[in-house]
């Protein structure tokens, strides 16, 4: 009998995002984690499409090949897939049954799984070897627990509504049934069902990612990955370095199944403390330009002799490997010891390697002319999250799959465009997909890196937008979204959960403003600033800033530029950074005062605060008609209108917080430059 | 009342380390970290351990019997206390829109209830992993006309008041209404976070690199006063419920729990958790009334002998461990099953008679939570292995298919999970109400 054919909105949504991106000690499992969770999408998207399916979200461009063969990055890959996969399928003689199409959407999201654990499996078993390297040759994964944990880690939640064609073939109530999918999706994750363990073992550790299930290690892992020998069915044999630099198990480490196949990837992701030192290196790399050379040289020297320290860095970045292709814990004082900590034989306490000892020591005092003329870098970085803004309005407003997917396609090219904007910056992206975007940005390029980004959005997206109004021709607006920018400043000695942890909360707080000062709802960015030692400080501000910092003065400068004008004076030298403080301090005497009274007084204090500093900003000349004139004229005018806009000890006490994130955004490095640079000029 | 039963306030006078699965050793950088509550194991091993050693201990010759008698007392609950009002694990079938930032919010926050849908528009559908073939309905926010369809829950509290709980599983039309007046709600404790690090033995001074980060929950809370007045510090307290075993503890074991613990009013003092971190342990009969269902409550199941749709809902107060994972074992597919035909998973819960039959319509869950621990019994130390629990405040949606509605009355607070140590352990407390 002939199948009637029907045609159906089809939702698959894959998951667990809890396994794949929340459970990460390191970059490396979080960079790994998205992206096997994006290429799992991917594939899923690719399945249904050469199944015959018609997709709409996501856009895939063309000449996009799925890599099915292995398992390796790609550093070219410049697609995310965000883990909700739309399109149009059909039933009828060749697919009978809709729900065939969930059993396609799932056996292609096993397959890819497997492939990831199956290249995994490879370089973690007896002879493991991948690429002439050899990974071990004693395994070190224990296979019970390992084939147990094979199953149900992809999570796939598939939802259907039926779409029908009018009369003039196009599909009808696109808008109205996309919201019905949407609806039962949700409620389809509602109920995360889920099957009980089924090996029970006593006395095995749990995985150091997130304790959920049993480590996958064998009791000695650790140690063979170190070197020492093992005896195996009665001969001696030893793990091997490749291995220990591919996994980078901890001492007391233990993986799970899915925590090894991502420590198991061939990383193309660089530490934070890579991301961190970029600012450093950069101005080493321009004022030092011999002594940085003579540091190179010895470098590449020394990576030639095959030293392990000095093995070179692997980033999607190329501009990141080429400035400093070491791991930059080598530039770090404070790493010494931890690096020496590694090669030391802790019962003789000599170097187990006397060329990795012999390396070291000649490496490290090649820095003392640069720190001489630098300092030293600066451990903290920033990790920018970035959302799109009221997109699930946006699609509401969609009214057939050709209009949804030509905002696929616009989200597609953000992802891409994010990617690059992020490298261009030496960034370094852990996932661009969709309308998010996760990275690691240098602290000084952090400001220009999210405000392109905020800009590039709402530009890709105006495009469409703004022809799929024209076209229906009935004066129907629709509003281009905007893009919030959390970022959070954190040490790059911080666990990696608490870093990602801190940028989600930085996201959630440029989309919602906790207090009436920092303006209304979304179209945010906000900075937070998470010291090593201290408490947390931070503030949030929109975009377009009519209702920012200094909504009662109509020359407004928006945060944004505030904290762009005061990063350029710190660099040059026009303010100093004790204001900060005393600011922070008077504010803290004006709370409580009746703001309308004591505003001159604030005023006048503050004034008082930039006199007393002799902050070069409000210096003044005599001109040859004996006239007094700002030396800094459009600076200082702007510093004015930033004051105009201080009404109250809370708007000094945001500004104040403004100037301490400025401080962070600008390192001591930077700044010296132009101190000196003004002291001589001031001399002459 | 089970007239063996005991009633126990816990006062934890230090952070309580309820740790996760995460190996914690002493190596460089090692951190601790806590869940966002006590499981039900925890605090039932600390009490049974409490409950050892005023019997005498656990090194005579009687050791195992008494670990026997031990190990058959349920100890059942771990419930926040504040103020003398007791809290339960709010449930994920309360739906919260934060209306905060609108600025023409005519309140802070909607409330709604998520049900089941009534039955699926021609030709939609959604994919069942684990269901065997079951058909199961997909739980969604009610809509009021007018109102954008996607709503999709902000965060929330952790906790519900046990007032708020009768509301919400008896007159679940007036959610929205109740919940806007007042904030019936309780965060969970604040973390604890603590440095360590290693003191070199000979020198006194820390060890270069030997940095150790412990977190722990910390039962103290801020309270805001309703109207903007006052502020000031609670402590949270645990209520739980402790009960005898119905076995005789054997001739040389002649001890019972209430012989054991000292009178009311008299507080034990003993470690709950991990590093011995300690607690106070108070009987309060005042505690009782909680476990036994609310009239309010009881009266709205049997008014549902009346009626002709008979839906119930099961609202886990503690985490559930079930044999089929998701899915209580005592709800199986018809064994005589058309081809064809709609099937749904159909049982009787545990001590309930078996004339009640109940069909699961729908469920709304989290996902799985990991349940581990370490094994402190002779023979047996170590680490435990990993099972899958479903999370504290999950919802079954059911319809009574044969049976009276009231006798679920009975199951208040009763566990459902499906093996007996499970049950005695306090996994799965159960309870009951309409939608």
């Amino acid at each position: 009998m002939k199948a009637n054919p029907q045609s159906f909105l089809f939702a698959v949504h894959v998951g667990p995002v809890q396994d794949f991106i929340v459970a990460a000690r390191r970059t490396k499992d979080l960079w790994a984690g998205s992206r096997m969770l994006s290429q799992i999408s991917l594939s899923v998207a690719h399945a249904l499409k050469n199944e015959g399916a018609e997709l709409i979200f996501p856009c895939l461009p063309e000449g996009l090949e799925e890599r099915h063969s292995n398992a390796e990055a790609d550093s070219n890959e410049t697609i995310g897939v965000a883990n909700v996969i739309i399109s149009i399928v059909s039933t009828g003689q060749e697919i009978p049954e809709i729900n065939t199409w969930a059993q396609v959407a799932r056996s292609a999201a096993d397959n890819r799984w497997r492939e990831f654990v199956a290249y995994a499996e490879k370089i973690a078993s007896v002879n493991g070897v991948r690429d002439k390297i050899q990974f071990s040759n004693l395994s070190i994964i224990r296979e019970d627990l390992w084939k147990q944990q094979l199953d149900g880690v992809v999570e796939l939640y598939c939802a259907w509504v039926p779409l029908e064609k009018n009369a003039s073939l196009d599909w009808q109530d696109y808008a109205k049934q996309r919201t019905r999918l949407m609806q039962i999706l949700n409620g389809r994750k509602n109920l995360k069902d889920f099957l009980p363990n089924s090996i029970n073992v006593d006395g095995i550790p749990k995985s150091s990612l997130d304790g959920a299930r049993e480590s996958v290690l064998l009791k000695d892992a650790y140690k063979i990955l170190q070197g020492e020998s093992q005896i195996d069915n009665g001969s001696e044999k030893r793990g091997t370095g490749a291995l220990r630099s591919l996994l980078k198990l901890a001492q007391g480490e233990q993986l799970d199944l899915v925590g090894f196949v991502k420590r198991a990837q061939d990383m193309k992701f660089v530490s934070v403390s890579q991301v961190a030192a970029i600012p450093w290196m950069l101005v080493a790399q321009e004022r030092c330009k011999e002594e940085w050379a003579l540091l190179m040289e010895k470098g590449k020297r020394l990576q030639g002799k095959g030293i392990e320290m000095f093995a070179p860095i692997r980033s999607s970045n190329g501009k990141i490997e080429a400035l400093f292709p070491f791991d930059a814990e080598l530039l770090y004082k404070n790493r010494h010891s931890v690096i020496d900590s590694r090669y030391l034989d802790p019962k003789t306490n000599s170097y187990s390697d006397r060329s990795s000892e012999e390396a070291l020591h000649e490496f490290i005092p090649l820095l003392v002319p640069l720190k001489h003329e630098i300092g030293e870098p600066s451990p903290y970085l920033a990790i920018l999250q970035a959302d799109g803004d009221r997109m699930g309005k946006l699609l509401q407003q969609m009214e057939s799959p050709d209009e949804h997917r030509r905002i696929s396609e616009a989200l597609a090219q953000f992802s891409q465009d994010a990617r690059k904007l992020l490298q261009k910056q030496y960034g370094e992206c852990i996932y661009a997909g969709g309308d998010d975007v996760l990275g690691l940005v240098p602290l000084t390029k952090v400001l220009e890196v999210s405000s392109k980004l905020h800009d590039l959005f709402s530009q890709i997206l105006k495009t469409p937008i703004e022809e799929i109004a024209k076209k229906r021709n009935n004066n129907t607006e629709i509003e281009t979204p905007t893009l919030s920018v959390g970022i959070a400043i954190a040490h790059s000695l911080t666990p990696l959960e608490e870093l990602r942890q801190y940028a989600r909360e930085a996201e959630k707080k440029a989309k919602n403003p906790t207090m009436p000062s920092e303006g209304d709802e979304r179209n945010g960015f906000s900075i937070v600033m998470h010291p090593r030692s201290g408490s947390i400080y931070g503030f949030r501000a929109r975009w377009s800033d009519s209702d920012s910092i200094a909504n009662h003065s109509e020359e407004i400068v928006s945060a944004f530029d505030q904290l762009s004008h005061i990063c350029e004076w710190f660099r040059r030298a026009l303010l100093s950074r004790g204001i900060a403080y005393d600011f922070q301090e008077l504010a803290r005497l004006h709370k409580g005062w009746d703001a309308k009274n004591s505003k001159d007084a604030l005023r006048n204090e503050m004034e008082l605060i930039l006199k007393r500093k002799k902050v070069p900003i409000i210096d003044s000349l005599i001109d040859e008609q004996g006239q007094r004139q700002q030396k800094y004229p459009s600076e200082y005018g702007i510093l004015q209108r930033i004051l105009n806009g201080i009404h109250s000890a809370q708007d000094l006490e945001r500004f104040a917080v403004l100037l301490r994130i400025a401080m962070e955004l600008v390192p001591s490095f930077e700044r010296e430059r132009f101190e000196k640079n003004r002291k001589s000029e001031v001399a002459s | 009342m089970n007239s063996r039963a005991l009633f126990i306030r816990t006062s934890p006078r230090d952070p309580v380390v309820s740790r996760d699965g995460r190996p914690f050793g002493s190596f460089p950088g090692a951190r601790m970290k806590s869940l966002q509550w006590v499981l039900p194991s925890a605090l039932a091993g600390s009490f049974r351990t409490m409950l050892g050693k005023l019997a005498g201990g656990f090194r005579g010759e009687n050791t195992s019997e008494l670990i026997q008698f031990l190990r058959d007392c349920s100890i059942q609950g771990g419930f926040p206390v504040v103020d003398n009002c007791l809290y339960l694990p709010t449930p994920r079938d309360l739906l919260k829109i934060d209306r905060s930032s609108d600025v023409n919010k005519s309140e802070n926050s909607i409330y709604r209830l998520q049900r089941p849908i009534k039955e699926w528009r021609s030709g939609e559908g959604m994919d069942l992993s684990f269901a065997g073939g079951a058909t199961l309905l997909p739980v969604l926010p009610e809509v009021h006309e007018g109102e954008k369809e996607d709503y999709k829950s902000d965060p929330l509290p952790d906790f519900m008041s046990f007032e708020a709980m009768i509301q919400h599983l008896s007159e679940p039309e007036n959610v929205g209404v109740f919940f806007n007046k007042i904030n019936h709600f309780l965060k969970g404790p604040q973390e604890d976070r603590r440095f360590h690090v290693k003191i070199k033995g000979e020198q006194g001074a820390a060890e270069d690199g030997m940095l150790f980060s412990s977190s722990a929950l910390d039962f103290g809370i801020l309270q805001e006063k309703e109207n903007g007045i006052g502020r000031e510090w609670e402590s949270m307290q645990l209520a739980l419920r402790v009960v005898e075993s119905e076995k005789s503890a054997g001739d040389q074991v002649e001890k019972n729990i209430r012989s054991l613990f000292p009178e009311s009013g008299n507080e034990v003092i003993h470690p709950l958790g991990g590093e011995r971190r300690i607690a106070g342990w108070k009987e309060d009969g005042g505690l009782s009334k909680h476990w036994k269902c609310p009239d309010k409550i009881r009266e709205s199941l049997q008014a549902l002998k009346n009626t002709e749709e008979k839906c119930i809902r099961m609202i886990l107060a503690s985490p559930a461990l079930f044999d089929d994972g998701w899915k209580p074992g005592w709800l199986q597919l018809p064994k005589d099953k058309i081809k064809n035909s709609t099937i749904y998973y159909e049982g009787s819960p545990p001590g309930a008679p078996d004339s009640l039959q109940l069909r699961l319509i729908g469920a709304i869950m989290d996902r799985w939570k990991p349940v581990s621990g370490w094994s402190l019994e002779e023979g047996k130390t170590g680490a435990k292995p990993v099972r899958r629990m479903v999370p504290a405040g999950s919802v079954y949606f059911f319809q009574v298919i044969k049976g009276n509605p009231g006798d679920l009355a009975n199951l208040w607070l009763e566990s459902v999970s499906d093996q007996a140590q499970d049950q005695r352990d306090g996994f799965g407390l159960s309870l009951w109400g309409i939608y």
